[in-house]
């Protein structure tokens, strides 16, 4: 009897639904979306580009004047590139909708500025 | 100097640093590793693989080691907002004496209690999680090893002085990455301190945890199997034997059977740390709070506050009534022994530096530069006046006070030199620090300023330019020069320190934390 | 009946005839689709149309153009028609009942007796389905929907013949007509043959509880899994028209069916009955969970058989007459 009290219940109340891409839920605490790099703080060690289970990061030189390439379309969002920086240049933002029709479009730059 | 750095940065430690055995076992190189390459074991730094292999580039390792001249500018940067510096004791805000109110800590600790009743505070209060601190080996008394205090009953069993050397900026690492603790409050000597402020000037990822640092004021520390060695042959002493090693004017070895030897530390120098030899930071000048034994009072200890950090903590303290304090005006003697010791822990230092030098033997990189300056530093100083540097209002001294007066006032003031002047306002000579040492504490009422001072005085004019003031200093090995009008010599202008010089080679590490 | 061709050709295909038909099927998913939808917490079809209408006319026309594979080893022929006959059949019962009247267009005794043989004849063309296409899924769809044929259809009968007993007329058409005489729906005299009926229709459209033909959870889509394209669309397209037949059999029998109440016309009647029934038959869909083969047989041979005897008895001796 419970079970038709709470369909009848959920028949005239307003759905769960959440109408994306009319409405978006709000992103908890520590959502790894797209990773982000600073260069300001980033050395070029290296490590991001080793750790990264995708393979989806490239740095072009080394130390000082390294620069970073990331393709997004290969990023699985895991954080571990985060997480091994060892001076937390890379943030995880809340980014995430990143789809995009071209694979080519999916790749983020990140240069030294003099 | 090093002018060019590899790519892999341990190659340059070991050679700089490892190889000619300038390593204290800090752990800061294995606390920052990001491939965790580098381990501490068995009282050896062990390379555990080829971190080559992982990284492309990584300079952490060097940079962030206490002896290595990488990033030393920008550590000064983190005290360097307090008001006050002298050459001997720092940048600071304030030195107190102090004394924990419980007297279990002060008979614990054989001094004041000062460090274990902040921590206590702080833990109790949730200003802090945790307590990287030095606890002693329970079946060598005196050998040391890093922990991790959590609750305040950890604290309890890390107090005391310090001797030998301890990896606590390891701890500190395992206190982050395996305890997860996230205000960690940091305990050790100079050299460590100097490590922790590396590496929040490199901007590691673990300095996020640090919520403050306290220096303890060290002499230096000892190998442990060339003490013992020294000990057993000179002194007829076994390592086992030793209860506790105290130090005021002398180290006073106290052992299990109650016998008392004094060894005077000119002694046991050569049995010190390789780099403690050439260490001139007698008051772990960048920690946030400097604590040290005071003596000859022997359950106060000396405290120096440092920055705001350290501010807030002991005020905190002695409000909520942890601390007993006491201003340092009201101990002459015991700032007077606390110089004392400062200027003679650098006078060793730059002997060994220089003789080093002259014998081609290794130095470590973080001391190699004495008085040399940069080609930048000499331009800049070269674009100065001695009258835009100078101080124009200078503290004089009569030639009549007597020196318990002047180290009343050297007390108050912490300067370490007055000019003398007359009731005409004629500069007569110069009174110092070293000056008032050499008299005896039971002849100190009766001898006059005037029968200490030096009368020869090296002076310059005010259109002299910052440089000659700067080689003037260095030559006559003085830390405060006098200007003087050109045309009457008698008559002061101002005085220039080491200090002021320092404020303008240093301008551009001025940082916040 | 005699009437000009052209009228009658208008309302075989027209109104009540195919088209409508079909349109009123695409209606009786969306119900279904909506219904169900909100008692699970969702919309549901939201915005093709409004509030969804036309997902299900939006479905039929993309699987439409979907390309349509035949398994290798299928029986070709059984394989292309089996979709065919099954929409053929759904559309020809619907002739049977009552719309716009209370005669149906094509309505003469015997005609509930076509109408069961037609249910048998689709769950035969279900088994046949899902054997020609040789996929091991379809082929356990295909027996499993044949065994459950075998526990729901005497009481489906039985629930059939008690209101043609009462009423006295083996056409659907007549017992419509002996309610709306009466004054009286056959639920109120016989509410356990209504209640036969009810689960004996989810039996016979495969909606859960007893969706164990097509368990998407077991079998991937049981015994409609290899069929694509053209051939799915209007295998759905027949489903749906089931629906409707299933539901316009119950309104018909025991709701009273197309009558005209006061001044609404019969039509309209016969659809507010029949969509409330959809209603019901979804909601009944959304609570309940599936059945294993075993417990559904047993099940109704154990308990709706001797029910719906009962309820013949009872019909029989005058209660609920």
């Amino acid at each position: 009897m419970a079970i038709i009290k709470e369909a009848l219940r959920q028949l005239f109340s307003r759905p769960a639904t959440v109408r994306y891409p009319f409405e978006r839920m709000a992103v908890p605490e520590g959502f790894r979306g797209r990773p982000v790099w600073d260069m300001h703080r980033c050395i070029g060690c290296g490590l991001c580009s080793r750790v990264c289970p995708s393979g989806a990061i490239e740095m072009i030189g080394k130390g000082l004047e390294a620069e970073i390439i990331h393709y997004v379309d290969r990023c699985m969002f895991c954080g571990q590139c985060a997480e091994s920086c060892p001076r937390n240049a890379i943030t995880m933002t809340k980014e995430y909708e990143l789809a995009d029709y071209s694979r080519k479009k999916m790749v983020y730059e990140y240069k030294r500025s003099t | 100097m090093k002018v060019s750095r590899e790519l892999i940065a341990y190659n340059d430690l070991k050679k700089l640093v490892i190889e000619p055995g300038f390593c204290i076992l800090c752990g800061a190189c294995e606390a920052a590793c990001p491939v965790h390459a580098l381990k501490i074991e068995h009282d050896e730094l062990h390379y555990l693989f080829d971190c080559s292999n992982h990284v492309e580039f990584c300079p952490i390792c060097y940079d962030v080691c206490p002896f290595t001249e990488a990033l030393l500018l920008e550590t000064l940067g983190f005290v360097t907002d307090a008001p006050n510096r002298r050459e001997s004791i720092g940048y600071y805000r304030k030195i107190v004496l102090a004394q924990a109110r419980d007297e279990k800590l002060r008979e614990l600790s054989h001094s004041g209690g000062v460090v274990a009743a902040l921590l206590l505070h702080g833990i109790k209060t949730d200003f802090i999680d945790s307590a990287v601190v030095s606890e002693s080996e329970e079946e060598a008394p005196i050998r040391l090893r890093p922990s991790i205090s959590l609750v305040p009953d950890d604290l309890l069993s890390a107090v005391d002085c310090k001797y030998f050397p301890s990896a606590v900026a390891k701890a500190f690492g395992k206190a982050v990455h395996e305890y997860g603790k996230l205000e960690i409050a940091f305990v050790g000597t100079p050299c460590h301190v100097r490590a922790i402020r590396k590496l929040e000037a490199w901007e590691h990822k673990i300095i996020n945890s640090l919520k403050i640092v306290i220096g303890l004021i060290c002499l230096w520390s000892f190998s442990y199997p060339e003490l013992t060695k020294f000990l057993r042959e000179n002194h007829n002493i076994e390592a086992d034997d030793i209860k506790r090693i105290d130090l005021d004017r002398k180290y006073r070895i106290l052992t299990k059977d109650n016998r008392e030897i004094a060894i005077s530390p000119s002694e046991v120098r050569d049995h010190t740390l390789n780099s403690c030899r050439m260490c001139q930071d007698f008051t772990a000048e960048l920690a946030d709070i400097s604590v040290g034994g005071a003596h000859p009072l022997t359950d106060w200890s000396i405290v120096i506050i440092r920055t705001e950090e350290g501010e807030r903590l002991f005020n905190d303290a002695v409000k909520a009534g942890v601390l007993n304090v006491k201003s340092i005006e009201e101990e002459p003697e015991v700032y007077r022994h606390f110089v004392e010791m400062a200027i003679l822990k650098r006078q060793y230092a730059i002997e060994e530096v220089e003789r080093r030098k002259r014998n081609n033997e290794p130095i470590p990189p973080a001391f190699m530069r004495t008085t040399e300056l940069l080609p930048r530093e000499e331009s800049l100083l070269s674009m100065l006046k001695a009258e835009q540097i100078m101080t124009r209002d200078v503290m004089t001294i009569s030639p009549e006070a007597t020196v318990e007066e002047i180290l009343s006032i050297m007390t108050k003031h912490h300067h370490m030199g007055y000019p003398l002047v007359n009731e005409k306002n004629e500069l007569v000579g110069i009174v110092t620090f070293e000056d008032v040492s050499k008299v005896p504490a039971s002849k100190r009422a009766e001898t006059l300023a005037k029968e200490i001072a030096h009368k020869k005085l090296i002076t310059v004019n005010p259109e002299a330019s910052a440089m000659e003031v700067y080689e003037k200093m260095s030559k006559h090995k003085i830390g405060r020069i006098l200007v003087v009008d050109k045309e009457d010599p008698k008559k002061l202008l101002g005085i220039i320190t080491k200090t002021d010089i320092l404020h303008i080679l240093r301008w551009p590490m001025k940082r916040k934390r | 009946m005699a009437q000009d061709p052209l009228t009658l050709i208008f309302q075989i295909l027209i109104f009540p005839g195919i088209a409508f038909l079909i349109l009123l099927a695409f209606l009786a998913e969306w119900i279904d689709r909506k219904v169900v939808a909100r008692i699970q917490s969702r919309y549901g079809p939201l915005y093709t149309g409004f509030s969804g209408i036309l997902q299900p006319i939006a479905d039929f026309l993309k699987l439409l153009s979907k390309e349509d594979i035949t398994p290798e080893w299928a029986d070709r022929p059984v394989f292309t028609l089996a979709p065919i006959v099954f929409l053929a059949l759904s559309l020809t019962a619907l002739f049977l009942i009552p719309i716009t009247s209370e005669n149906a267009l094509a309505s003469f005794e015997g005609d509930l007796i076509l109408l069961m043989f037609i249910l048998t004849m689709l769950i035969v063309t279900v088994f046949l389905a899902g054997y020609c296409s040789v996929s091991p899924f379809s082929l356990i769809g295909g027996v499993r929907a044949a065994l459950q044929m075998i526990g729901y259809e005497i009481p489906l009968a039985l629930a059939l013949i008690t209101p043609a007993l009462v009423s006295g007329s083996l056409s659907i058409s007549g017992i419509v007509q002996w309610q709306s005489l009466n004054g009286v729906w056959l639920i109120i005299l016989q509410p356990l043959g209504f209640g036969i009926l009810l689960i004996c229709m989810l039996a016979e459209l495969e909606f859960v509880p007893f969706d164990i033909p097509e368990a998407e959870t077991e079998i991937v889509a049981g015994w409609m899994t290899e069929f694509s394209g053209r051939k799915l669309a209007l295998l759905r397209l027949g489903k749906n028209l089931k629906v409707l037949l299933a539901s316009s059999i119950i309104s018909s029998i025991y709701l009273g069916g197309a009558q005209s109440a006061g001044f609404i016309p019969p039509v309209i009647v016969f659809l507010i009955k029949t969509f409330l029934v959809i209603i019901l038959l979804s909601f009944l869909r959304a609570v309940f969970a599936r059945f294993r083969i075993d417990q559904m047989v047993s099940g109704m041979w154990r308990y709706l058989v001797p029910l719906a005897v009962l309820q013949v008895i009872l019909a029989s001796i005058g209660v609920g007459g």
